[in-house]
């Protein structure tokens, strides 16, 4: 059933003096959510971590992603990649295949002065969700309570 | 055994298996004497790092202790220690190291006010007091001595202090003391001490190539470790004010003192100048500010923590002499007015607000350029760090 598809992915990263540093995750449409963060910075290595979310985490996860409008925008005018690294975010959803690659963003002036500020608002915004939403349920599935 | 770099790269480190959670102090098997001082000192339940480090460390294993920023670490050490001394004996059986002369002698307190009921001798061995009051000190006999590396070495060396029944070492902020700065002084204590010397190693960050090292030192320690992805606190909101030059960081400052002043805040500069400029800039705008940085005399020093304690002043402008260890419990906010030289010292910083569970903030003053290392910090920790919204002070 094509409408069930559901796949998202984020990942911000670049190749560095500390190699190749990057934060990812991924959900599939069987709740399996995988995540990663690399850094080779003072011999730190690869942490991954998986987990299933909920049918009730897909969908509200699906919600913020069509609250979002983002399947709408264009990264046509955004930031390329640069030395500083890049972002991608790629989301399938029912009929719908999005993928965009842009620069990391310092702040809100990137956004700004880019020559999409709308559009690339929009994502700028998602991401910063998609990240709250990931690191949360992360936290919660792995993290002692250190009080 | 050598060191092999190729492959001390590829070793894993994580939390030893054998590592059991003991859920009360009362369930930890301590003396009553150390019990009392532990409630008398409003604990009521161990943190996660209490739970799991003291038990290995006064059954007498070399112990790496991990935990986040302001969750009891030092009460840990200090609790293991007053449980594995003998008070009848006037020797020192436990060396305490920290980086700063300030947290020594906090931990120094830490332990008095636990070991209240116990009859314990604990003394700070720092460097900027008198080398005869220390003697004095010694000589007298302190179960417990708290030092930073310097003024410690140098009191084993004139035999003042006498290692002979020391049975534990623990060093504090180890990453830190391990760091080249310290590394040399740290070997040089050490090699004074008897060979079956228990080591305890802590601190909130604890590097792979540090974890590395301790193989030189330690013998099959139980490891309690932290994933640097795990390492932030929720309790502290983390934002940063993007400037396009330098000189608008000032107004900036200035426009957030009414926040700073709501509680205790600590602004954090990377050099004893900028800390003595921006003080003075500070005071020549008529905001009341202290600071306080190493160059300064001790008692100078010991006059501003004093004072910062009893919240007598609000805001302390420093260097990262205050980055590491040192627990006022009111701070609520601190500002990055430049950005750390290394990524541990930013959670550090960071945790010198928001401690024991409480609320805090930090906010990151970042120009163009520091931005993208602000976001290197913030992938590498799994972290969020946003725009500072206007309604900052409603998060504290």
């Amino acid at each position: 059933m094509p409408q069930d598809e559901f796949y998202c992915r984020y990942y911000s990263g670049h190749q560095g003096r500390y190699g190749h540093e990057f934060i990812e995750f991924e959900f599939h449409s069987d709740g399996r959510l995988r995540y990663a963060n690399n850094s080779n910075y003072r011999n730190e290595s690869l942490i991954k971590k998986e987990m299933n979310v909920s049918p009730l985490m897909l969908k509200e996860l699906k919600r913020i992603i069509a609250d979002s409008e983002i399947t709408k925008e264009d990264d046509n005018k955004w930031p390329k990649k640069n030395s500083f690294g890049k972002q991608e975010l790629e989301i399938r959803y029912g009929n719908e295949h999005v993928s965009f690659e842009t620069a990391k963003i310092g702040s809100l002036v990137d956004v700004q002065d880019s020559g999409d500020p709308d559009g690339l608002r929009v994502f700028y915004y998602l991401v910063q969700d998609l990240k709250c939403l990931v690191f949360s349920l992360i936290t919660l599935h792995w993290k002692i309570k250190p009080i | 055994m050598g060191i092999n770099a190729k492959e001390d790269e590829k070793l894993q480190f994580e939390t030893s298996e054998e590592v059991k959670v003991v859920p009360t102090f009362d369930s930890l098997g301590l003396k009553d004497d150390l019990l009392r001082g532990i409630y008398a000192y409003n604990f009521e339940r161990p943190s996660a790092i209490q739970q799991r480090a003291i038990r290995p460390i006064t059954k007498g294993r070399d112990v790496i202790a991990q935990a986040q920023s302001g969750t009891g670490k030092t009460a840990t050490f200090s609790i293991s220690i007053l449980q594995s001394i003998d008070t009848s004996i006037r020797e020192t059986q436990a060396l305490v190291l920290a980086p700063t002369r300030e947290l020594a002698i906090q931990i120094q307190s830490v332990i008095l006010a636990l070991g209240d009921y116990m009859n314990v001798q604990c003394h700070a061995c720092i460097g900027g007091t008198s080398i005869g009051e220390d003697i004095r000190q010694l000589d007298y006999g302190q179960h417990v001595v708290v030092g930073t590396p310097g003024r410690v070495f140098d009191m084993i060396r004139r035999r003042n202090l006498r290692t002979r029944a020391i049975k534990m070492m623990v060093l504090d902020e180890a990453d830190e003391l391990l760091n080249q700065g310290f590394k040399e002084q740290i070997y040089n204590v050490y090699r004074y001490l008897p060979p079956s010397t228990q080591v305890v190693i802590l601190s909130a960050t604890l590097p792979h190539d540090v974890l590395e090292m301790t193989s030189k030192f330690m013998s099959d320690p139980i490891r309690i470790l932290v994933k640097r992805d795990e390492l932030t606190l929720e309790g502290i909101k983390q934002f940063f004010v993007a400037v396009e030059k330098e000189d608008w960081k000032f107004d900036t400052l200035c426009d957030l003192y009414d926040t700073l002043t709501i509680t205790q805040a600590v602004i954090f500069c990377n050099t004893r100048r900028k800390v003595d400029w921006l003080t003075t800039k500070m005071r020549e705008a008529n905001f009341t500010v202290s600071s306080m940085h190493g160059e300064m005399p001790q008692k100078e020093r010991d006059a501003i923590m004093q004072e910062f304690r009893q919240g007598a002043s609000r805001v302390l402008i420093t260097t990262d002499v205050w980055a590491r260890g040192i627990d006022v419990q009111q701070v609520s906010l601190v500002v990055n007015y430049d950005l750390p030289t290394n990524r541990e010292n930013y959670i550090h910083r960071i945790g010198r607000s928001g401690r024991f569970g409480r609320k805090g903030v930090a906010i990151n003053f970042v120009t163009q350029d520091d931005i993208k290392i602000l976001r290197d910090i913030e992938n590498y920790y799994s972290t969020q760090i946003d725009e500072m919204p206007m309604n900052v002070s409603d998060l504290m």
